[in-house]
């Protein structure tokens, strides 16, 4: 009998290298890019652009940026009150007294004192209604305090976000759009802890096309405007 | 006789490597994709510039100090004067305000710490005394100034 041959079956194999030399080059290489970018990114310096500061005859629309939030000091509406006060208050005419008074006759003497006390009394009016003088806008309660309009905020009231300045709808972008840009500009008072939302709404500012000037405040200074007499600061535009 | 022709010959599936190329290639990217975003968020150094307008700006050269709050850094020089300094006649940031005034070329700018705005309160003062330019930005604690100062040179060595 013929022995049957049986042919030696081999199962048949894959060689994986190929796939697998594909697959470690290019995770080999993306791992690198991601080295690389990684130390690119972190060594990458932002550029701020600083502007002189310049003098300008423009009106300050005022903002101050407390608690990273805009908000708007609604100024004009308090000048304007400011404005109906001073119409109302009676005008004091200060006497003209001469040099050599007490050379001068004693009933003209007396005539001058009661002018003076007529002076006086006119001041103490203007003084008693300025005192008493009170206002409110949406963000603050403000007040005359010796010579100064004192802006408090409200703590019920608060302004807008860095993501609401934004917004096509927000209150910044509305007031924007009542600003021109020839006659006034927008002058921020910015505490301490609010440097992001004021280079926002710089940012945001200067992309309109308006001028900008900033002062910078500790966070517990009060926001506060001379209004009669001198000191204070003038915001000039940078 | 055996028929041959009826062997099936052997086929290879490639779909499941390609997935599992294709999986990592994605997931790497977006991994790159994050480390880019996280690195660019996390962006602590910053250089200031001179910011060009349409009126005065910028003929000028610009030097900087870096206000924080016991005094001040002149950049890049990283010269430190403290405040008690700063107060006395003659002192370091006397000359250095000297130098910039001798160089009518030259302005200040400042950068503002959060802790550093009582004695930019204060030195501002002493550079408006001088009739020196000055422009002034807000730059948080935790960033580091770099500043570039080949301008200077240049204007230096011509």
């Amino acid at each position: 009998m013929k022995k049957r041959k049986y042919l030696n079956q081999v199962n048949p194999s894959l060689n994986f290298d190929s796939f697998l030399d594909v697959l470690t080059n290019t995770v080999g290489v993306l791992v690198f890019i991601c080295l690389f970018v990684y130390l690119v990114a972190a060594q990458a310096t932002k550029t701020i652009k600083t502007p002189i500061v310049t003098k300008s005859e423009k009106k300050a629309r005022f903002f101050e940026v407390r608690d990273q939030r805009v908000n708007y000091l609604y100024d004009e509406k308090v000048d304007s009150q400011l404005e109906k006060l001073a119409s109302s208050l009676p005008t004091c005419y200060e006497p003209d007294i001469p040099d050599d008074i007490d050379d001068i006759d004693p009933t003209l003497y007396h005539y001058y004192l009661n002018q003076i006390d007529d002076y006086h009394i006119c001041r103490n009016e203007i003084l008693e209604a300025t005192e008493n003088f009170q206002t409110t806008t949406k963000y603050y309660d403000v007040r005359l305090i010796d010579e100064s309009l004192i802006y408090e905020p409200k703590d019920s009231v608060k302004g807008e976000t860095l993501d609401e300045l934004n917004k096509s709808n927000s209150e910044f972008q509305a007031i924007l759009k009542d600003i021109d840009p020839e006659t006034e500009f927008l002058a921020f008072i910015v505490k301490a802890d609010s440097y992001e939302a004021f280079r926002a709404a710089r940012q945001e500012a200067w992309d309109k096309g308006f001028d900008v000037g900033w002062e910078p405040q500790t966070v517990d200074t009060k926001l506060a405007f001379r209004i009669f007499g001198s000191g204070g600061r003038n915001i000039n535009i940078q | 006789m055996h028929d041959r022709s009826n062997c099936p010959s052997p086929e290879v599936e490639l779909f499941p490597f390609l997935s599992v190329l294709f999986c990592t290639i994605g997931t790497l990217v977006l991994i790159v994709i994050l480390l880019v975003v996280q690195a660019s968020g996390n962006n602590k150094k910053v250089n200031i510039i001179a910011k060009t307008s349409s009126s005065i700006n910028q003929n000028k050269t610009p030097r900087y100090i870096e206000c924080q709050n016991d005094g001040v850094i002149i950049q890049p020089s990283q010269e430190f004067i403290s405040i008690d300094d700063i107060n006395q006649a003659n002192s370091a940031f006397d000359k250095f305000l000297s130098e910039i005034k001798a160089h009518k070329t030259e302005y200040l700018i400042v950068a503002i710490r959060p802790n550093g705005v009582e004695i930019f309160e204060k030195i501002r003062e002493l550079i408006e005394s001088e009739d020196i330019d000055i422009g002034y930005e807000p730059i948080d604690q935790d960033w580091e100034l770099k500043i570039n100062n080949e301008k200077k040179k240049i204007f230096k060595s011509s």
